[in-house]
């Protein structure tokens, strides 16, 4: 995945440098333009549109056209994800207000407040951070893949009303995974009361479903993707999806979003949902669930898919594009390892739930604008 | 705290889930401690695999490898234990290690640990006798040790 997003950075620096989008925006099969003239009222259920492909030479990969909807004046936050099946594609373009993704004039793409989420579905949701709620107007959407495509799918949904404190789940037991409803449940409890407790959404309706599917998936890999699209038609779709798996087939990994923001507001894309690895959450001898772990797993997982970065990355130079959450920097690496770890950022971020590591304190903190990113998002209801 | 609802079947979807749930197959076992004095078990316990450190991180730890090796074969989490065996891989020098890894992935342990035992001793990948271990796990019944022992002959 690393790769591929060099060689498409790559790629389209190489697109900057000659010019080659200075003329402006195209108009989608949606209709509109810069002015967003006569383009669709932004859905509130999220619904699906055909969006056009073309191959550009010069870039060596295909442009969507750019599609314009109307967001109306009280829309709280929305969801948009380009599905391309089998193909990988990111966002080059999300203007709403600010510009807040540009490939093309933008030398920082892939900075706060999106960095590139590269997929077989890639997502947007704001807001995501104090500045980027909806603004009443015009809302512009352009992706881009290095495949050659003709079509793709926007999935675009939003919310309308501030009303809401609960985030429904869609829980996929997959093949012969085995996890109790017990274990589930004290899982999804500790999840509960991070949530609760740091201001956001309750859970809701919790929707228990089995797949069908091997119950080991490679991570990021097309069975994962496959096991994804297979839910498609099932639960709610604005509820969030967690599969269970009982393992990764490489070692060492808890869970994992699909991207950040993963695919939400809608089923059975290659990026609805997040995995959970059960084994992963064993005790040392592999007899039983940690099911504090997996709920703080589950919370940290679902935080991302919903929007939320890291308040800091290990090395400490690295940080999320929200502004009340403390950051951790080089200079608290008080045993000179290279790292910033929880216990050394205490007080600066160390006891966030979003946090790179846990520490030897729960992690339980949420910040007032993390609160936010998830009491308001698109999902909640 | 939440509802529990049992939701009709889909055309990927079998059954309900919660219904055919057996009750919990295990007796509670103690709690295992977390090993004390470790400066590195809190670094193998990132949310995300690609946040474990290197061994440049590591080495600035006192004993990192014998930390590495104490928390490999008695932690009380799995996450834990398996991360470490794969930090190992990064100790070629390490005979203690190897032979460690070896004992797991030879042993009866959990899958999941000689699937991690067998990525660990990548660091020895070309030994004849890893090659040899390699080759007969390759027809073990987990996916995970099969995915393992490939990656360890490729």
């Amino acid at each position: 995945m690393r790769h591929l997003l060099l060689a498409l950075s790559a790629a389209f620096v190489l697109a900057c440098a000659g010019g080659i989008f200075d003329s402006g925006l195209d108009s989608g099969d949606l209709g509109g333009g810069a002015a967003c003239e006569g383009a669709p009222t932004l859905p509130t259920e999220a619904t699906a549109y055909t969006v056009g492909w073309r191959w550009d030479e010069q870039v060596g990969g295909s442009v969507s056209d750019t599609v314009s909807f109307t967001v109306p004046e009280g829309t709280v936050s929305l969801a948009a994800t380009m599905d391309a099946g089998s193909s990988t594609v990111a966002w080059s373009l999300v203007r709403n207000g600010s510009t807040w993704v540009d490939l093309y004039d933008d030398p920082d793409w892939g900075g706060p407040p999106f960095k590139p989420s590269l997929g077989v579905a890639s997502s947007v949701v704001l807001p995501n951070n104090e500045v980027t709620w909806p603004q009443p107007g015009c809302l512009q959407l352009q992706a881009v893949s290095l495949d050659d495509l003709d079509s793709a799918t926007l999935w675009i949904g939003s919310r309308q009303t501030e009303a809401g404190s609960r985030m429904d789940l869609n829980v996929y037991i997959v093949g012969d995974t085995v996890l109790y409803e017990d274990e589930l449940e004290a899982a999804l409890n500790v999840m509960f009361d991070l949530y609760v407790e740091g201001n956001g959404p309750a859970i809701g309706d919790v929707a228990l479903w089995s797949l069908d599917g091997s119950a080991f998936v490679s991570p990021g890999g097309e069975d994962m993707q496959q096991m994804m699209q297979a839910s498609a038609g099932t639960g709610d779709p604005r509820a969030v999806d967690l599969f269970f798996i009982t393992d990764f087939t490489e070692s060492g990994i808890l869970g994992m979003a699909s991207g950040l923001p993963g695919a939400v507001m809608v089923d059975g894309t290659g990026a609805s949902g997040v995995v959970l690895a059960v084994d992963s959450h064993l005790d040392g001898s592999g007899q039983a669930v940690d099911t504090d772990l997996l709920g703080e797993t589950i919370a940290h997982e679902v935080g991302h898919q919903l929007g939320l970065f890291h308040l800091t990355e290990s090395e400490g130079d690295d940080f999320d594009p929200i502004a009340d959450t403390p950051e951790c920097p080089p200079n608290h690496d008080d045993n000179g390892d290279g790292i910033v770890d929880a216990d050394e950022c205490i007080g600066l971020g160390g006891d966030n739930f979003m946090f790179w590591v846990p520490g030897n304190v729960r992690q339980e903190a949420v910040s007032s604008t993390q609160s936010d990113v998830l009491w308001f998002s698109p999902v909640v209801k | 705290m939440f509802w529990m609802v049992l939701a009709c079947s889909g055309k990927a979807v079998d059954e309900p889930a919660g219904v055919e749930q057996p009750t919990p197959k295990l007796e509670p076992l103690a709690p295992v401690e977390p090993m004390q004095g470790s400066s590195l078990r809190m670094l193998l316990k990132a949310w995300h695999s690609d946040d474990v450190p290197g061994r440049e991180v590591f080495d600035a730890h006192e004993d990192a490898i014998v930390q590495l090796m104490e928390l490999a074969r008695d932690d009380g989490e799995m996450i834990v234990r398996e991360r470490a065996m794969l930090s190992l891989s990064l100790y070629p020098e390490s005979a203690e290690a190897k032979a460690l890894l070896v004992g797991v992935a030879e042993g009866d342990e959990h899958a999941k640990l000689r699937a991690a035992a067998l990525r660990g001793l990548g660091g020895w990948k070309t030994d004849a006798d890893v090659v040899a271990l390699a080759e007969s796990a390759k027809a073990d019944a987990d996916p995970r040790v099969q995915a393992a022992a490939a990656a360890l002959l490729e």
